[in-house]
């Protein structure tokens, strides 16, 4: 979950982190810079893919808890 | 070649599929099975609808001159949607919580639900919106023009085709009859539209679709394969394109945040949400399919630039590019995604619009005009419904007074980002009020206009102004030559990009007057309250009450909820909540929990505003307690879940006693009746008896009386035991039918002919009075398995009583019938004056008549015995409060029909 939350903010620092390259010193050239973006994209996408998995498991864990401790309360 | 007639019937048989993907999905809907409606699949691809015309055809445009700056209007939404666990797990929930109807009702209902801010909020939506309705209605036009400008017709026939402005204004009447056909079909209590979306849902696919096969096309069909594509992007002019710094940050904060604000946005996002585990596939679903239709830009960019003769619209490549290639039916697939684009934009667009304009401009309004209140009867949804259909008119009439303003020339294709700017005003307001608990209505709206202005003035005037507007004089050396208050250089800094320079002022002003403005002043106990339910969502999701209880007669909120939800929801509703209290009927206690829930419900409806002036029209003020503001005040979990236990507990005594204190009232009520039921069964029986006594008194003892006299004196006591027979037979009937001893004949029978019948034999007896029947036979035609002599008996009853007791000078009975699945419901409705609220429990019982005087003739058995037959026959019989005079439902279940 905590994993999660930080998701974004990776997210930030990869996208904004063209705009710290000197451009001048070394050109790159175009093609490179959109495999980095869209491999960032694709990335990212990957890992909330997973973390949505997780967290989807977690609730049924969760439900399915709840769901026997209140059948243990019941007897 | 596709000729120009031939796209017409494309387009046509296009619109005329969505109309019955809409209506289909809305019968599912109806039906209520909503199966695949509500799966997370849908939601992914309906939030899709951020994606454009401008997107769709603009993003090749934009690659062509500013290189990959396009990317970042999609990585914004991305990185929302990837990090939907900080905002938009919270707007949902809130949304569900709180019934939001729109952005504009979030930011009202947070903020104490002043109205104020809700009108500021759609005033700013209307007009950030208008010129991107334009954007698309151009876009549409356009791309009509890339295939008219080529139709042999316009060789052969000289046919004027490409009139843009007709084409437009076709296309915004066709959007505006399929919004008002699915948009407004119901004023459902939350809001959700499922045709629509599936509608949506659909267009989604088409543009996706069409974008990929564009893109497929240009990279294995002209160029030949990827490595190819990679090189060419190297050669072509694109690769000069410059990283601006500015801008790259600016518009991916600007298009995260639109994200959040669109108001569209908002709408397929929090407000058609079924299910808050749809977020979590559309966290990595919605980045996917944005990935997707942006993966392709560039090449189709750089192919175009590379194919195309110099000065072709770069816009327009995804179009152009299969068309020269000779591919026409890629060229209408991909007209096709355009289109669909275009449409879906504006649809949920208006339909947001719509509800904010109604919710928070016209109702309010109405509210104020109709002095009478909110008690009177008849039906507001109406009024609800046509202001929205009728905003919804405006705004696409807007939307194209703009486009014709504007000349859709070029510059309309600048305006997607003016557009989002003005709308991520919101943000501060937003995000202060679901997290900042001390954020205050004054700081937001002091926010909110000044980030308006601020806007207004640096970026949308000097777009559409040029020199009518703001002068040269004005852009060059600010107003009255205050260098400083140049609007794109504001405070003396220069050189920003315009976008950016007004991005950054109307954020940071904005956010300074929120902030310092909810420091400097002081909220209201309503926005203390509504401030901890949005912030602290999740840690208790039922927050503090608003109301207290207040003396207030709950048949009254009925009369005004049915005239909001519609007659059956009200009273399914409040049914329902009686029964939760305890209690039997219509009519539950105005607990402060019941109003609540009350106001939420009709919030769904009518926005948190209205439904709160609207309850407070009723109950008097809103007071809030000062044990609510201590709740406020201190909320460790302990005392919270320590007081939410008690306040389980004191529910579940305050319920008991209640229904101590209802079987209580009704013993007293009960033993009162037996003392009246006994002295009434002596007078009932002494009366006849008597006169029987004295005429056959008189019969023994008179000599030589006239063989007239004495036929007449015989027929007296003849007449006499007949009215003791029948005292005695229905006495002998209710008591079978309280044993439950009665035989039932139960066959199928048709409900018209039980009615007919019914009303046939109670016209029969004398009539003293016209009784009016309005009935609606069409509805009649059920058929059941009943037995139709009983339920005739029932219904005889009813019409008979209506005869008597309606003192309307004219007289009239409505019989309704509605079917379920699973029973048939027979109302009987009169205009005369009804039955007081405290007797309405006792009708149903023995001598129970309201009227003393016996002219009514009966002995008060009549709804007594009704009530037993109909337990007998498996249904139930029930008074209905607030219809505006009495009314009687009789429910009864439906068999199976052998």
């Amino acid at each position: 979950m905590d994993a999660a939350h930080l998701l974004p903010l990776l997210g930030v620092l990869l996208v904004i982190l063209p705009l710290l390259r000197n451009s001048e010193a070394e050109p790159a050239s175009t093609s490179s810079a959109i495999l980095y973006l869209f491999g960032v994209w694709f990335g990212l996408v990957l890992l909330s893919a997973m973390f949505s998995r997780l967290l989807k498991e977690q609730n049924l864990l969760k439900e399915q808890k709840e769901l026997d401790q209140e059948q243990g309360d019941a007897p | 070649m596709v000729g120009f007639n031939m796209l017409i019937v494309v387009c046509l048989a296009y619109v005329v599929l969505l109309f019955v993907i809409a209506f289909f999905a809305d019968r599912r809907a109806a039906l209520g099975k909503l199966g695949w409606l509500q799966s997370p699949i849908v939601y992914t691809l309906s939030l899709s609808i951020y994606c454009t015309a401008w997107t769709f055809y603009g993003a090749v445009g934009n690659a062509a001159r500013s290189g990959l700056e396009f990317v970042t209007i999609y990585l914004g939404p991305t990185l929302v949607m990837v990090g939907w666990l900080w905002i938009v797990r919270k707007l949902v929930r809130i949304g569900k919580t709180q019934r939001i109807t729109s952005i504009a009702d979030l930011i009202s209902s947070r903020y104490g639900k002043s109205n104020l801010l809700g009108v500021l909020v759609t005033l700013l939506a209307v007009v950030g919106t208008t010129p991107y309705i334009a954007l698309q209605l151009q876009s549409v036009t356009l791309s009509f023009a890339v295939f008219a400008d080529r139709a042999p017709e316009r060789v052969s026939s000289g046919w004027d085709l490409p009139d843009l402005n007709a084409t437009a204004l076709w296309v915004a009447a066709g959007l505006a009859l399929f919004t008002v056909l699915f948009g407004t079909r119901n004023l459902d209590a939350n809001e959700r539209h499922h045709g629509v979306v599936t509608a949506i849902a659909f267009e989604a696919i088409v543009k996706l679709i069409a974008l990929l096969a564009v893109g497929i096309f240009v990279v294995w069909g002209v160029a030949s394969g990827p490595s190819d594509i990679l090189a060419r992007i190297d050669a072509s002019p694109i690769a000069n394109w410059e990283l601006r710094p500015g801008r790259w940050a600016g518009l991916i904060f600007l298009s995260a945040a639109a994200f959040l604000c669109l108001p569209r946005m908002f709408q397929v996002m929090v407000v058609e949400n079924t299910d808050e585990r749809n977020v979590l596939t559309a966290s990595w679903a919605f980045p996917l399919y944005l990935l997707l239709m942006s993966l392709f830009v560039v090449p189709i960019a750089v192919v175009g630039l590379d194919l195309m003769p110099a000065g072709s619209n770069p816009d327009l490549f995804v179009l152009t590019l299969p068309l020269s290639q000779g591919q026409d039916g890629l060229a209408l697939l991909s007209f096709l995604g355009g289109f669909s684009s275009a449409t879906s934009m504006v649809i949920v667009a208006a339909i947001a619009l719509s509800t904010m304009v109604s919710n928070h401009i016209v109702m309010p309004i109405w509210l104020a005009a109709t002095t009478t209140g909110a008690t009177v009867s008849g039906d507001v949804r109406q009024v609800v419904l046509m202001a929205r259909r009728i905003s919804i008119g405006a705004v696409l009439a807007l939307g194209y007074a703009y486009f014709r303003y504007s000349g859709g020339g070029t510059a309309l294709a600048a305006i997607g980002l003016i557009s989002f700017t003005g709308v991520v005003q919101v943000l501060p307001a937003m995000l202060g009020g679901i997290f900042w608990r001390r954020a205050t209505r004054v700081g937001a709206a002091g926010g909110l206009i000044v980030g308006f202005i601020v806007w207004g003035y640096t970026l949308f005037l000097p777009s559409i102004g040029g020199a009518n507007i703001l002068p040269e004089t004005v852009m060059l050396s600010g107003p009255w030559g205050l260098g400083w208050l140049r609007p794109q250089a504001l405070f003396g800094i220069a050189g920003l990009d315009p976008v950016v320079h007004a991005l950054i002022w109307s954020m940071v002003l904005n956010t300074l007057v929120f902030c310092l403005g909810s420091l400097l002043s002081f909220p209201t106990p309503l926005e203390r309250l509504q401030g901890v339910q949005f912030v602290n969502i999740f840690e208790h999701s039922t927050g503090p009450r608003g109301w207290t209880k207040s003396g207030v007669e709950s048949e009254d909120l009925l009369v005004m909820s049915q005239r909001i939800l519609g007659p059956e929801q009200a009273q399914r509703l409040f049914q329902h909540e009686a029964q939760a209290q305890g209690k039997a009927g219509f009519l539950p206690d105005t607990s402060p929990d019941f109003l609540e829930l009350l106001e939420r419900e009709l919030a769904g409806s009518v926005g948190a505003a209205t439904a709160h002036a609207m309850i407070g029209q009723i109950t008097g003020s809103a007071r809030v307690s000062v044990e609510d503001l201590l709740a406020v005040a201190d909320e460790t979990a302990q005392i919270l879940e320590y007081s939410s236990q008690l306040e389980a507990k004191s529910a579940e005594l305050g319920r008991t006693a209640r229904q101590l204190r209802e079987a209580n009232e009704k013993l007293t009520e009960l033993s009162v009746q037996k003392d009246a039921f006994l002295s009434q069964i002596s007078h009932e029986l002494r009366t006849p008896m008597t006169s029987i006594r004295a005429f056959s008194e008189i019969l023994r003892d008179m000599e030589g009386m006239t063989p007239v006299d004495q036929r007449r004196y015989s027929s007296i006591i003849h007449d006499e035991t007949i009215r003791l027979t029948r005292l005695l037979d229905d006495l002998l009937d209710l008591s079978v039918l309280e044993n439950g001893q009665v035989v039932l004949n139960e066959a199928p029978v048709r409900l018209h002919d039980v009615i007919e019948r019914a009303v046939s034999a109670s016209s029969q007896a004398q009539t003293t009075q016209i009784l009016k029947v309005r009935r609606d036979t069409a509805s009649e035609m059920v058929t059941l398995v009943t037995d139709s002599g009983r339920l005739s008996q029932v219904f005889i009853n009813l019409i008979a009583n209506a005869r008597k007791y309606c003192a309307a000078p004219d007289p009239q009975l409505t019989i309704k019938v509605r079917k379920y699945e699973t029973r048939v419901e027979v109302d009987f409705v009169d205009n005369g004056q009804g039955i007081p609220t405290k007797s309405q429990s006792l009708i149903f019982e023995k001598f129970s008549r309201l009227s003393d005087h016996a002219a009514a003739g009966g002995a008060g058995l009549g709804l007594a015995i009704c009530r037993e037959i109909m337990t007998n026959l498996g249904g139930t019989i029930a008074y209905l409060p607030g219809q505006g005079g009495a009314a009687f439902r009789v429910s009864l279940n439906l068999k199976q029909v052998v």
